[in-house]
């Protein structure tokens, strides 16, 4: 996990590379390089999907937490478990579909739908929704068991 | 009581536009003449989900119905591509279209059976486009040279054999580009179009005839085989008879419309330029031997180059029947 | 055709599940599921696959993570202290100087990208700290970052006015230039609401005491650390102006700029590009899964027959044609707080606009009220994406209900805005009318 995090992060900076250069190859050879556009928009999508997991670990995603300051200790503590019961069931579905529609699209080894002359496949680009999901959901339940743990040790 | 059938359709189209109305009408004359019991609604692009997502919207049976360009579905399958434009392509009256269409059907509906969709046929047909928008003044083959080009499709193949660099940019993207001078020239859709997205405020030339030709904004009605199966006999027919409306509608609309945005382009101010004679049949032959090369690499291509070629013969256009093999 | 409150229903369910403290993104797609699974059968939850997808190719959402990039290097190398403290030994002795400064920083931000959330969450992360450090009232900090970080959406260039443009027939450079004064006349009226709050309150955005006022040379010398900072604005806004760079591009060229900036100061240390990497990562997902969320439910509304709601509601309205203007207003305003920008003009623009030019208003003066209006859904509560923006760009000790609070004068100023240019239409179409 933390590998995968760390490759995640660092990817920031080979997309700006890949930004600044093809602007650069455009503005002042007049020849932009086909595969910019992909690439950078590979980096971007791994990093905004597969990157959820590591934005919850650090309780980053963002909520209205206007009702926790009226609650007792245990109370706060119930309503993270909702919210985590609500967060597993969305990965469990979001799994549950993407998984048939990334392997379709396997099966017939689906390219760029951008209509660039690079064309790269990227039906490996598409398991990033279940893979992304899957991170996400591991991270969900690590919470729950530690809240269901705190909730009853109270 | 009849069942109520309530289907969804999804267009590339935007909502609002002149394209779109043909849509929505297709849609009444649907509700109209089954007396309410298939009821479609339509969406424009971008309202339900992003164009390209149509393809597996409809194979998963979310919204039952699409009119869209091939040239989406390109990374399905190369052979879309195919569909979309055809750089070099003499073929650019509305009947000849219709044509070339009609004695393409059979390839394309295994085409699309493959990939689990149901082609029902030409939903519209538009005149030849892309048109090409220009900062600089095009006066021959060799202004293209160094040129930053907004493309797409086998256009990134065609603008850099003629030395161009092809750039990808999204439709909401091209304007800034060109006001600004990030690009020099873009392709986008036909005379009408172009206007709605504020082109003619940031170019000086239109080159026309296009040369990159293909039908980016014609569009193929699909169903969701299932849901089209499950259909009574008659309320097929009435979409089918609504379909040969729309086209005819489309026919009308866009080839007089056409004209029209073309007259209201040069008031504006554009210039529109054309390229020499020579210069022109040169760049045909650049683009029909991109074409070729890259309709002879997908699979099943071979059979549907046999089909194009004789369509040519039939129409008249010899030389170019004979360079994609007719008679060999 | 009947018309159907589902849609209504879908918004009810969302009020309640968010004030579980369910993050954001994750509660639009749990109502996006069950509406979707309710309505469609299993089969219609794809759409939320469909939703994710359409993120992930979102080429305009990469200036985000370079934005938000530019502005923690600018922060860690305390570049962006430079600014203030430059700014604050000048205007020290004007109250509320720095939070003017950090509309004008907004408005320059706006007009190099027309991306809201790379806007407010790089003012957050530049501007907030400084004006919280100067002892600036928190409200008053938070909402000039709001309020200043949202106009890029309004401030040319804008990708949001191309698509309404071409969907309205309306002239995309009538707009820009529209765009250019109204995102202007806006932050002219913050900045005059801010100076006067602050002069008739002194607590509010406390001045440099007296004896601490710099003197002439120390201001001078105090200027060079503006230097910098303003070759990197020349450097981002000049790769645009000049056509060197497309808007996403230039956000690229912003982040070379800074590392530049801060290998030039000598202050960039590998550990600060390490951790700026990190807390992007964090944004960038925080806003991904946003989006992701807020694409599957502006899907399942539209799905649901959202925009007949609209339109059988703005056409039964009496009132004639102010009535019709103000129910319009009401429309644009609560569907934009919950729909992202591309899908909410897609929605709505196509009914209203010729619904509006048929009332006998100038399109083009609609059109240019329909972009404040976004504004305003941005940042006002209790939904509004500038406002969860922000959130996940301040420190943990920042409530929403802070939030909030400062949301209110800002949304106050952009109401009064919006009357003053249905007074006073040559606000809004006065400079396209003198350009074209
Ligand atoms: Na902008
Ligand atoms: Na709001």
């Amino acid at each position: 996990m933390e590998k995968i995090n760390k490759l995640l992060a660092y990817l920031t900076l080979p997309l700006a590379v890949v930004i600044v250069y093809s602007a650069f190859m455009r503005y002042v050879f007049h020849n932009m390089p086909d595969w910019s556009f992909e690439i950078s928009l590979f980096m971007f999508g791994i990093q905004a999907i597969m990157g959820g997991a590591y934005c919850h670990a650090r309780k980053k995603h963002v909520s209205v937490d206007i009702l926790e300051k009226y609650l007792s200790p245990k109370g706060k503590i119930r309503l993270e478990i909702v919210s985590e019961c609500v967060i597993l069931f969305v990965c469990i579905i979001l799994i549950y579909i993407s998984v048939p529609w990334a392997w379709q699209s396997f099966m017939i080894g689906e390219k760029s739908m951008h209509q660039t002359a690079f064309n790269p496949s990227i039906w490996w680009f598409k398991t990033v929704v279940p893979v992304g999901t899957l991170l996400l959901m591991v991270q969900s339940f690590r919470n729950l068991s530690i809240k269901i743990r705190e909730c009853r040790g109270k | 009581a009849d069942t109520v059938y309530k289907w969804r359709a999804v267009t590339h189209s935007l909502s609002g536009t002149e394209d779109y109305k043909i849509i929505q009408e297709f849609c009444e004359m649907v509700n109209k003449a089954s007396n309410g019991r298939l009821v479609i609604e339509p969406f424009g692009a971008g309202v339900l989900f992003p164009v390209f997502d149509s393809f597996d919207a409809i194979k998963n049976g979310i919204v039952e119905l699409s009119m869209c360009s091939t040239g989406y579905w390109t990374g399905k399958d190369p052979m879309f591509a195919a569909f979309a434009t055809r750089p070099g392509c003499p073929i650019r009256s509305y009947h000849e279209v219709m044509y070339l269409d009609r004695a393409a059907y059979p390839v394309m509906k295994e085409l699309y059976a493959k990939h689990g969709l149901t082609l029902l046929g030409t939903f519209d047909a538009c005149t030849p486009e892309p048109l090409m928008l220009a900062k600089k003044p095009i006066q021959s083959i060799q202004d293209f040279k160094g040129m930053n080009i907004r493309t797409s499709g086998m256009g990134t193949q065609f603008y850099q054999a003629l030395g161009a660099s092809a750039v990808s940019l999204s439709g909401p993207e091209i304007y800034t580009a060109l006001q600004l001078g990030t690009i020099d020239a873009a392709e986008w859709t036909n005379w009408q179009e172009n206007m709605e997205m504020g082109f003619h405020e940031v170019v000086k030339y239109a080159l026309d005839p296009a040369v990159h030709i293909g039908a980016t904004s014609s569009k193929f009605l699909t169903v969701n085989p299932k849901k089209w199966e499950a259909l009574p006999e008659d309320l097929k027919t009435i979409v089918l008879l609504a379909m040969d409306h729309a086209r005819y509608q489309s026919a009308l609309k866009m080839h007089s419309s056409d004209e029209f945005y073309k007259r209201k382009w040069i008031e504006s101010g554009v210039e529109v330029v054309s390229l020499p004679a020579e210069d022109f049949k040169e760049m045909q032959k650049v683009g029909m031997k991109v074409y070729k090369e890259y309709v002879e690499k997908a699979p099943n291509g071979q059979a549907y180059l046999e089909i194009y070629a004789r369509v040519l013969h039939e129409l008249g256009y010899e030389e170019e029947a004979r360079f994609y093999g007719y008679g060999q | 055709m009947t018309i159907s409150y589902v849609p209504l229903a879908m918004f009810g369910v969302l009020f309640a599940v968010l004030a579980l403290g369910i993050p954001i993104a994750f509660s639009l797609c749990f109502i996006s599921i069950i509406f979707a699974w309710s309505l469609w059968g299993f089969g219609g939850v794809s759409l939320l696959t469909t939703a994710v997808w359409g993120t992930m190719n979102n080429f305009a959402l990469i200036a985000v993570v370079l934005f938000v990039y530019m502005a923690l290097i600018l922060q860690k190398t305390r570049v962006v202290e430079d600014i203030y403290d430059a700014c604050y030994k000048w205007f020290g002795g004007v109250r509320g100087g720095l939070a003017v400064t950090t509309i004008v920083v907004g408005a320059i931000l706006g007009a190099v990208s027309g991306v809201v959330a790379a806007g407010v969450i790089g003012l957050g992360l530049i501007g907030l700290p400084q004006m919280l450090k100067y002892g600036y009232n928190k409200k008053v900090s938070l909402g000039s970052v709001l309020a200043g970080g949202t106009l890029g959406q309004l401030i040319p260039p804008s990708t949001t006015m191309v698509v309404y443009g071409a969907i309205t027939g309306v002239s995309v450079g009538g707009l820009f230039a529209g765009g250019i004064t109204c995102g202007l006349f806006l932050a002219f009226l913050y900045c005059v609401y801010i100076l006067t709050r602050s002069f008739l309150d002194k607590g509010f955005c406390p001045a440099l005491p007296e004896e601490d006022r710099a003197t002439f040379i120390e201001k001078i010398k105090s200027s060079k650390g503006i230097i910098l900072p303003t070759i990197l604005i020349f450097l981002v806004l000049g790769s645009i102006l000049s056509g060197a760079a497309t808007p996403t591009e230039a956000a690229g060229v912003g982040v070379a700029g800074a590392l530049m900036l801060g290998v030039m100061s000598r202050r960039l240390t590998w550990k600060m590009v390490a951790e700026s990497a990190w807390e992007t990562l964090e944004i960038t997902a925080m806003v991904g899964w946003i989006v992701a969320g807020a694409l599957a439910f502006g899907s399942v509304f539209s799905g649901t027959g959202g925009n007949q709601l609209v339109m059988t509601i703005a056409t039964s309205l009496p009132g004639g044609r102010w009535g019709v203007f103000i129910a319009a207003n009401i429309f644009v305003f609560f569907l934009g707080m919950f729909l992202e920008p591309t899908a909410m003009i897609m929605l709505a623009a196509p009914i209203l606009s010729p619904l509006m030019t048929k009332m006998g208003f100038d399109p083009l003066w609609w059109g240019l009220v329909f972009m404040m209006l976004l504004q305003m859904a941005y940042i006002s509560p209790p939904f509004g994406f500038s406002l969860f923006y922000l959130k996940g760009a301040t420190p943990k000790d920042i409530d929403i209900s802070d939030i909030y609070a400062a949301s209110v004068p800002f949304m106050g100023l952009q109401i009064l805005a919006v009357i003053l240019l249905a007074f006073f239409p040559e606000i809004a179409v006065g400079l396209s009318k003198l350009l074209i």
